[in-house]
């Protein structure tokens, strides 16, 4: 039994050696010779690789501690900007492979393309929470993450031409997007709104009336172009938001409208096409023609902030309901607006929303 | 129809249909420049892209050849017709070492069309994800001081739930 063993032993190292041969042709640009090693190597052992990385993570941490001790030179004081802190100690490469890999590495993209990955990954939906989560990943990618061209298309998508505004925010692109008052487009807005209702009292007991506690939820959906998606439901946040994605996957009865933003106020215009006329989706025309009226419903929102997070509350301050029959006769409709029959908005971030990159920033 | 002689890095030809080779602005701007005729011998030397991501490319663009150019502006971005077709995503069925091979090859032979499909594909490999899982999608090594990540934590709250 033992002779198995270390015949395989020697063809283990047999292979290694072999692979670590390839790796020196590769070195000395001698590429075709290190691919025949490779294969030979590969044939023998096809665990080759793995193991050799192996073995040249235990012999690494030699370097990790030589790394430690070039950056306790330079220590972080929680002061210094952490954009120039890196620019300054960040030499050309990007960032670094954790383990070795043979195949080609991230790094190979110069700046200008990982910039254009970026682009994508924000994409049309104005992802910069993504965006917030590669400058986690290393040094690299935050200076890249937080360029600021990235973050002056976003800030074109609501304000088009905002360069003389940039003073408030220290010249910061960054800054503008996230604490001008906007809206956030990777998830919804929602509201709900609860009351109790006294049922009819039975004939026994007058002082034991029934009630019932009603709950429904308005839902704000906002997209980067300008449009908006209101919904009134009865279903719970878990079962709506997904279907609010993109109009046509929203509910039948769902409003769509536009949205203008002023400084903190945002004004809002829903349609509310009849149901017929949303579920066919054929012909505005012949839908105008035919309705018995049309409902318009214009809001004034304020924008403020929700337990320090910019942009995460919004608070109704007008709404009205215009009725318009086939006459052309209008009614208009002023809500009334006391605190708890329409509580705030508040944002709530989906997931899904942030998926898939359709349109590039 | 004329043909044109493309030399990979590695010393392969290919000889390519030119409104094929004409899908790389590189290419077409040389071939141009240089005067190159149909009967020409002459090889166009690609020092930056290797035989087979040159092979890949060429059927990338012969597949793409009869595609309408791309819209310099935002006109039509209402329609999702231009996801990555079910073509385009077995194409880019590839190692991520080939997709960023592809990249710098879209890059330098300057072809719009192969750069946005796989820039997109390598978006949608970062979307969704946390840093940790990034980096262990591309095997990036973490850098960062304990420090330095506090301090890019607290930066990004703005976004975060909690």
């Amino acid at each position: 039994m033992r002779k198995p063993g270390t015949a395989m032993e020697s063809t283990e190292n047999e292979a290694k050696a072999l692979f670590r041969k390839g790796i020196e042709c590769e070195r000395d640009g001698n590429p075709y010779e290190a691919t025949q090693c490779y294969k030979r190597a590969l044939k023998l052992d096809p665990d080759v690789e793995k193991k050799i990385a192996h073995e040249d993570a235990i012999a690494r941490p030699m370097d990790t501690l030589n790394d430690q001790n070039d950056e306790s030179e330079d220590e972080y004081d929680n002061k210094e900007d952490l954009f120039l802190r890196f620019q300054r100690i960040m030499g050309p490469q990007i960032c670094f492979p954790e383990h070795e890999q043979r195949a080609t590495h991230f790094s190979v993209l110069p700046p200008e393309l990982i910039l254009y990955i970026f682009r994508w990954v924000v994409s049309n939906d104005l992802d910069l929470r993504t965006l917030e989560q590669c400058s986690a990943v290393c040094r690299g990618w935050y200076l890249c993450a937080r360029d600021p061209e990235l973050w002056r298309r976003a800030c074109l998508k609501f304000w088009p031409s905002s360069s003389d505004d940039l003073a408030p925010f220290d010249g910061s692109w960054r800054r503008m997007f996230i604490e001008r008052p906007n809206v956030l487009t990777i998830g919804c807005y929602i509201c709900k709104v609860s009351y109790v209702r006294q049922g009819e009292e039975s004939f026994r007991d007058n002082s034991n009336g029934p009630s019932f506690n009603v709950v429904y939820y308005r839902y704000l959906r906002f997209f980067s172009d300008g449009r908006v998606l209101m919904l009134l439901s009865y279903h719970p946040p878990a079962k709506i938001v997904r279907k609010l994605q993109t109009n046509e996957t929203a509910p039948f009865n769902v409003c769509p409208g536009h949205y203008r933003l002023s400084g903190n106020k945002l004004y809002l215009t829903l349609d509310s096409e009849g149901e017929e006329c949303r579920r066919t989706r054929n012909k505005y025309v012949f839908c105008n023609e035919n309705s018995e009226r049309k409902t318009t419903y214009n809001m004034i929102l304020e924008i403020s902030k929700y337990r320090s997070k910019h942009n995460w509350k919004l608070q109704c301050i007008d709404y009205e309901i215009v009725y318009r029959n086939k006459n052309n006769e209008v009614m208009v409709t002023k809500y009334v607006l006391s605190n708890n029959r329409f509580p705030p908005f508040i944002f709530s971030r989906v997931k899904c929303f942030a998926n898939e990159s359709v349109h590039v920033l | 129809m004329p043909m044109i002689k493309l030399q990979s890095s590695d010393g392969e030809v290919f000889q390519v249909d030119f409104e094929i080779a004409k899908a790389s602005v590189t290419i077409k701007t040389m071939v141009e420049d240089l005067g190159l005729e149909e009967e020409d011998e002459e090889i166009v030397p690609l020092p930056n892209v290797n035989a087979g991501i040159l092979k890949k490319v060429i059927q990338w663009a012969t597949y793409h050849k009869d595609d309408p150019p791309p819209p310099e502006d935002d006109e039509g971005r209402e329609k999702r017709t231009d996801d990555i077709s079910s073509w385009d995503a077995d194409f880019l069925k590839v190692d991520q070492g080939t997709l960023f091979e592809l990249i710098l090859a879209a890059n330098y032979l300057d072809i719009k069309g192969l750069l946005d499909v796989t820039c997109k594909t390598v978006a949608n490999m970062i979307k969704g994800k946390t840093p940790e899982e990034i980096r262990k999608t591309f095997n990036i090594k973490n850098d960062f001081t304990a420090a330095e990540e506090d301090q890019v934590r607290k930066e990004n709250e703005w976004c975060e739930e909690k």
